[in-house]
Order: structure tokens, then C-alpha cells, then sequence
């Protein structure tokens, strides 16, 4: 009875504690209908809308697209529907500097397509020049390899304008693409850029924009230019045989960006290392002086026995503040790899100045 | 091994834990005026220890044990006592079952703190729902609009790796999202020359134009906690794709990756089920002439297409409608007495409040019969 009772008793409360252990939560992978409620207008698209009187480069929407609301990162955002019913997209986007190069887009949609990657001679040959209101851009038809009417063909057209890679993006099933290609040629051709009127008479913001200085530095020979992200104002790789190539980049951001320890922080946790108090974050700068720039440069590396153990990577970070932004510089990759490019990376901030002019590099 | 044993069996400890347990409802209760309902049950109750936090610093120090703590140990004492100090007999067969009552009362209890959900559900007259959302506990959803033209497909992250700034990832997803801050309550505010420096990382969305500004968690009944979280999203590379500050309240914010549309948002963290409430009507009576409420009620249809059910329920004040495990109470109404809003409460452990106190109830009864017959016995042997 004694016991029958005590193992009675011990279940119940082991039962228990199951049950509520299980309760832990984890995360949940779902389905849901689409909300069909209008989401309210975010702040963050407020500022992005179409094509405005401020805009750089205009355009006339065809009749037969549908307008869809602006996001963060497109400017213009239409789709048509073909003939079968299935969506055409279209997009405008810009984004500051090269944004990695041509040929790293043209490799992007072709991996949207389902399509490898292509080379430089390649890409040439499937590169169309135009002149459009009297400003240099290319145009790439990327087709697809099979004839199924459902395979994703791209049409785009490049402009580098103000500073600015300018995308317009035509993508969906190649039959529909098809039928829209004489339509996007023609909204393509109907572009506007806005100071075309006359170099005397070029808007106040363009004239403010030739004033704003450029980074200039120069890069290790040894290094390789590569692609990168939109956010990247520089994009290089340091090749190490035997090791994966580490990664530099240069970005910059309005203001402090979050001061130097978020930032230094969010490096660190980038490679999995405990993030530093200010004043760590103090202690382990190093003050370097490039003419009128000051860097406060880092070198982020496990440094315990058991960092070491569970993580390879390093980052050697430099910040310099200057006309009102900040500018990280940095260089991420196998801890031994970084090491040998430890001098290279120093010789490049140092290099470091702003021009008037748009030569970099 | 038999101190061990006399400690957990004594008297002395279930008559400690009793008084113990009386000290801290007493104060629990005193201090629900400051910290509300919530915030007692967490500070007081479903908690191994209370604590003091110094002031002006971050240091705790724990000065009162918490109900957890003398829950169990009045449950192992209990559990102990029947096991190795109670005489079996059917003379003590009432308190035999007192014992199991009271053994039930406190797994039941435990089993409601680590188990129970309340949530609400809203509904317009007219629409239908299929979910309802936490009232306390928030969790981080991405989005994936480009699962189908009819679907998307939802990433929930549990507010626990928010807390704790785990990163968030998910093998689907081709991007990992860390924490830079977390902040349990806030107040947002629009940028402007006093925004604090830290608030500039977030580099994206609706933080370019706002922030975040910690305050202290609160537990009261009507205020709400705005949890914040500034995260950053990297690629498989490490690459960071922009830093955003998420928060309770903020529409989904969208971003682009690899051609597809996601989203972000800090939300209640939703239930989901798997049938749907259409609210056909709701009413709000009053007496006549005033406009002092009689009745809230919900008309409510409720289809279950699994179990090819579909069947109407009329909900209102005291009378809820159980389906599934759940309780639909009314809650509360919105939008001008267009909208209801029903509470749901999920507690595995409910039944069990009932089955302790019909057992105390029988073995009171029980053992005040036994020694009742029993004195009735040696009186009639008197005379």
C-alpha cells in the first residue's frame, strides 16, 4: 500500500513537471492566408514613394501595369498580369555606388532565374548599349534555358546616374515577359533625368551632391574586387592560398551609426564573441591619425582558451567620422588569414581621403 | 538518510511552509497595488525566491522564499508524510484523502502556472477568426510573402531568445537574426537632437525615423508592455543586411532578400487553431433609459471543417463556451459594439482544482463519520 501509494504520488508530481517542460517554447513554422486587410502605411516606406519631383530619374507608368505600393527598396513596384494570368513583375530600385559591378547583378537575376552564373566576356556580348534622354545605360535579356512558357525570363536596364545604380527590373514567366517586352522597352525609353535641362541650370540637389566628397583610398594589389552587398561603398577579397578569401568592405551610415560600441558589438557577435562594455571597447581602441581623419581602429579575435577553441574568425574594423556620417571599414576572415593582411589593411586606412571628385580608388 | 527523512515529514515543516505561505500571499497582495496582478503572481508566486533589488543598483538579493519553492516543499512533505510516516488504517482513511486533496490542489496549481495561456481573440460582426493572441507573452515573426500567391509562410521566434538575445535562425530561412537590445517595456519617440546615440544603429525601417526608450516592465492589468528589440539580420556569410527596431505596435516591416518579400513585426504571440469563430452579431444591453450595461454577448458560428462541425453558440457574461480544451469567455468589447473580444483560456490543469476539493470535501466527511461512529460506539458501550 506503502509504496503503490509513494510511486502513485511520485508519477503525479513527475506527470507534472512533464507536462509543464514541455511547455517551453520553441519556434513555430506555420501557413497563413494572405492578410487581405491594407497593412497600414509603415514610416519606413513613407520617405521611399514613387517617382517625385525630387527623384533623380522620372517615369511614366504604363496603362495596362498595376501600381503596387512602394517598399524599402523599390522605388517603383508594378505587375501585369499575361494573357494565361500569371504575374509580370516590374521594379524600380537605386542604390548608392556600383553595387558590386554589372556583372555581379547580372549573376544575382540569373540565380533568380535558376540560371549559373556568367563571365565578363559573356555577359559583353549579352549587353545592349542605349541612350536614353542623353545618359549611357545598358540593358540584359536574360532568358532562360528551357522552353517551358512557366520559366522566369529577366529583362533589365542599367543606368549609373548621380552616384546611383538605377535598376528597372522586368521578371516573371518568359511568356509573359515576352508579350511585356515591347511595352517595357517603351516605358525604358520614356525615362526623364531630371537635370538633363542644362549643366548651368542642374538642380540645387545635384549641385549639392557633386559637393559631397568621396572616399578615395588605395587597395592592397594583392586584393580582388568582388562583389557585395548594396550597402557596400568598397568590396574586396583577400586571397590566401589554402584559406577561404577574407572579406573587406567599406559602408557608411548618417550620424554615429549607433556610436563605436553597438558597433564594435554587433561585429563581434558576428563571429560569435561576447559583446564588450564601453569601457572594454575603450581600452581596446587604437587611435590612428590619417591627415584630418581620425580612426579608431579594432581587432576583434577570440582570446580565451575557449574562444580560440570554438571560434576561427577575426575582424580588423576601423571608424572614422566625416561629413556628418560614419565609415567602417572592415576586413573579416580566418584568423591566420587576417593576420598576414593585418599591414595591408593599415596601408589602406591610411590612404584613406576625400575628394571632390567621383574617382576612387 | 533518516534526518533526511524526519526533516521532510516533520510537522514543523508543513506547519513553516503553511505560515510561510500565509506571509506571502499577505504580501503579495499588498504589493499587487504597485505591481498589479501579473507582476505579483511573477514577483511572489511563480517564483522559487523574492527579491530585493538594492536600490540604485542591479543587484538582487533574494530575502523570502517565493511559491514555488514552498509549494514543493510542502508537496514533498505531504508526499513524504503518507510514504514514510502515515499509519494506514481505515480509521484514517478521511485523512488519507485530505492528503491527496491537498497533494492535487498543488500539482494542479503547478501544472495551471506552467501550462496556462490566456489569450484574446477579436473579431469584427461579420468576420471570422482561427487565432488568438497572448496578453503577456510577445514573440518575433518574420514573414515569408513569397511562399504563394495565397499563403505566406510565418517564422515565429518565442520571446524567451529575445529575452536572452539568442540568435533567431531556421534552416528555411537564408538569413540569422541577432539582438543588439531588448527592452521588455518602452516608450517610442520620434527621432529628434536628444535621441540617445545607441538608438542611430538601427539603420533600416521604422527606426529611422523613431526610437526606443527603455522604461520598467509593468504588470498591471490595463497598461501594456511595448516590447522593443533592435536586431540585426546577417546573411549565411555574415553579412549584415541592415540593423531595424522592432516593436509591439509597429505595422510588419518589409525588406527584400534573394528576390523574395519578408517581413518583420514584434506581435502577441498568436494561437492558432483549427477551426473558425464567425461572429454573427454582438450585443450590448442596457437598462433602460441608462446606459448601464445588462449584458455583453456574442453570437458567435463556429465551424471545425476536420470534424465537419458547424454550429452556433451564444456567449455571454458568466456563461462561456467550451470547445477543444479552450474557454471562450466575453471579454470585452471595441469599435463602437461592432467588435467582441473574447478571452481564451487554455489550463490543462483545471479539472484538478475540482477533484482536490471534492476529495477534501469526502475526506473531511469521511473522517468526521468515522469518529462520530466511532464515539457513538464507545458511548452506547458506556451505557
Amino acid at each position: 500500500m506503502r509504496r503503490f501509494l509513494g510511486l502513485s504520488l511520485l508519477a503525479l508530481v513527475s506527470g507534472a513537471l512533464f507536462l509543464g517542460g514541455c511547455k517551453r517554447d520553441s519556434f513555430a513554422v506555420y501557413d497563413v492566408p494572405k492578410e487581405n486587410k491594407a497593412a497600414p502605411p509603415s514610416v519606413a516606406t513613407a520617405p521611399i514613394s514613387a517617382p517625385t519631383e525630387n527623384s533623380w530619374i522620372q517615369w511614366s507608368k504604363p496603362a495596362a501595369w498595376t501600381e503596387l505600393a512602394p517598399t524599402a527598396f523599390r522605388k517603383g513596384n508594378y505587375f501585369v498580369e499575361g494573357n494565361d494570368g500569371k504575374k509580370v513583375e516590374i521594379t524600380v530600385s537605386s542604390f548608392p555606388g556600383t553595387v558590386g559591378g554589372t556583372l555581379a547583378n547580372v549573376n544575382r537575376w540569373r540565380g533568380q532565374a535558376g540560371l549559373s552564373s556568367t563571365n565578363r566576356e559573356e555577359l559583353s556580348q549579352g549587353l545592349t548599349e542605349v541612350r536614353i534622354d542623353g545618359h549611357d545605360g545598358q540593358i540584359v535579356n536574360i532568358l532562360p534555358d528551357s522552353d517551358d512558357p512557366d520559366a522566369t525570363q529577366i529583362v533589365a536596364a542599367i543606368f549609373m546616374y548621380n552616384g546611383e545604380s538605377w535598376f528597372f527590373k522586368m521578371s516573371g514567366p518568359q511568356q509573359g515577359v515576352r508579350s511585356q517586352k515591347p511595352t517595357f522597352d517603351q516605358f525604358i525609353a520614356g525615362l526623364k533625368f531630371t537635370d538633363t535641362a542644362s549643366e548651368h541650370e542642374s538642380s540645387v540637389a545635384s549641385s549639392e551632391a557633386s559637393k559631397e566628397p568621396v572616399l578615395a583610398f588605395d587597395a592592397p594589389g594583392s586584393w580582388v574586387e568582388s562583389d557585395g552587398s548594396s550597402m557596400r561603398i568598397a568590396s574586396y577579397e583577400a586571397p590566401l592560398e589554402g584559406f577561404e578569401p577574407a572579406d573587406f568592405s567599406i559602408t557608411s551610415f548618417p550620424g554615429d551609426a549607433g556610436g563605436i560600441t553597438a558597433n564594435v558589438n554587433r561585429w563581434r557577435q558576428q563571429i560569435g564573441l561576447r559583446p564588450w562594455s564601453d569601457s572594454q571597447v575603450n581600452s581596446n581602441q587604437e587611435a590612428l591619425e590619417v591627415g584630418d581623419l581620425d580612426f579608431a581602429l579594432f581587432d576583434l579575435k577570440p582570446q580565451t582558451d575557449s574562444d580560440k577553441e570554438l571560434i576561427k574568425e577575426r575582424i580588423l574594423a576601423g571608424i572614422v567620422k566625416y561629413d556628418g556620417k560614419s565609415w567602417f571599414y572592415k576586413l573579416r576572415g580566418d584568423v591566420f588569414l587576417v593576420e598576414t593582411q593585418r599591414n595591408k589593411f593599415r596601408q589602406l586606412v591610411q590612404s584613406s581621403r576625400f575628394e571632390a571628385s567621383n574617382s576612387k580608388n | 538518510m533518516k534526518p533526511f527523512i524526519k526533516f521532510f515529514t516533520s510537522f514543523e515543516l508543513a506547519i513553516s511552509c503553511m505560515v510561510l505561505g500565509l506571509i506571502l500571499v499577505f504580501i503579495g497582495t499588498l504589493d499587487q497595488v504597485n505591481l498589479g496582478i501579473h507582476g505579483a503572481v511573477e514577483q511572489y508566486f511563480y517564483t522559487f525566491f523574492v527579491f530585493w533589488v538594492i536600490p540604485g543598483s542591479e543587484i538582487t538579493i533574494p530575502y523570502f522564499p517565493g511559491g514555488y519553492t514552498i509549494g514543493l516543499f510542502l508537496l514533498v512533505n505531504l508526499i513524504s508524510a503518507l510514504v514514510f510516516r502515515f499509519r494506514y488504517s481505515w480509521k484514517k482513511s478521511g485523512v488519507l484523502m485530505v492528503h491527496i486533496g491537498v497533494i492535487t490542489l498543488l500539482v494542479g496549481e503547478l501544472i495551471s502556472s506552467m501550462m496556462q495561456t490566456d489569450s484574446a481573440m477579436i473579431i469584427d460582426e461579420g468576420d471570422s477568426s482561427n487565432f488568438s493572441e497572448d496578453r503577456q507573452i510577445m514573440e518575433l515573426a518574420v514573414i515569408d510573402h513569397s511562399v504563394s500567391t495565397k499563403t505566406d509562410r510565418v517564422y515565429a521566434f518565442p520571446h524567451e531568445m529575445m529575452e536572452t538575445m539568442q540568435d533567431c535562425r531556421h534552416e528555411e530561412l537564408p538569413f540569422k537574426i541577432g539582438f543588439n537590445q531588448y527592452m521588455a517595456n518602452s516608450v517610442i519617440q520620434r527621432r529628434d537632437e536628444s535621441t540617445p546615440s545607441r538608438a542611430f544603429i538601427a539603420n533600416q525601417g521604422i527606426g529611422l525615423n523613431t526610437f526606443a526608450q527603455e522604461i520598467p516592465k509593468t504588470g498591471k492589468m490595463d497598461d501594456v508592455n511595448r516590447t522593443s528589440a533592435i536586431l540585426t539580420i546577417f546573411d549565411d556569410s555574415g553579412e549584415v543586411l541592415g540593423t531595424w527596431l522592432a516593436s509591439l505596435g509597429f505595422p510588419p516591416q518589409k525588406f527584400t532578400f534573394q528576390g523574395k518579400d519578408y517581413s518583420l513585426e514584434i506581435r502577441r504571440k498568436r494561437y492558432y487553431y483549427p477551426f473558425d469563430i464567425h461572429l454573427n452579431d454582438f450585443s450590448h444591453d442596457r437598462y433602460l433609459g441608462t446606459n448601464i450595461p445588462v449584458n455583453f454577448s456574442s453570437e458567435i458560428e463556429l465551424t471545425h471543417p476536420e470534424r465537419g462541425e458547424k454550429r452556433e453558440f451564444l456567449i455571454y457574461m458568466n456563461h462561456p463556451l467550451r470547445y477543444n480544451g479552450l474557454t471562450f469567455f466575453q471579454s470585452g468589447f471595441a469599435n463602437e459594439d461592432k467588435t467582441t473580444i473574447l478571452q481564451v483560456v487554455s489550463n490543462p490543469g483545471r479539472h484538478l482544482p475540482y477533484l482536490s476539493c471534492g476529495l477534501i470535501f469526502v475526506g473531511l466527511t469521511v473522517q468526521f463519520l468515522i469518529g462520530l461512529i466511532s464515539f457513538a460506539g464507545r458511548r452506547q458501550k458506556k451505557s
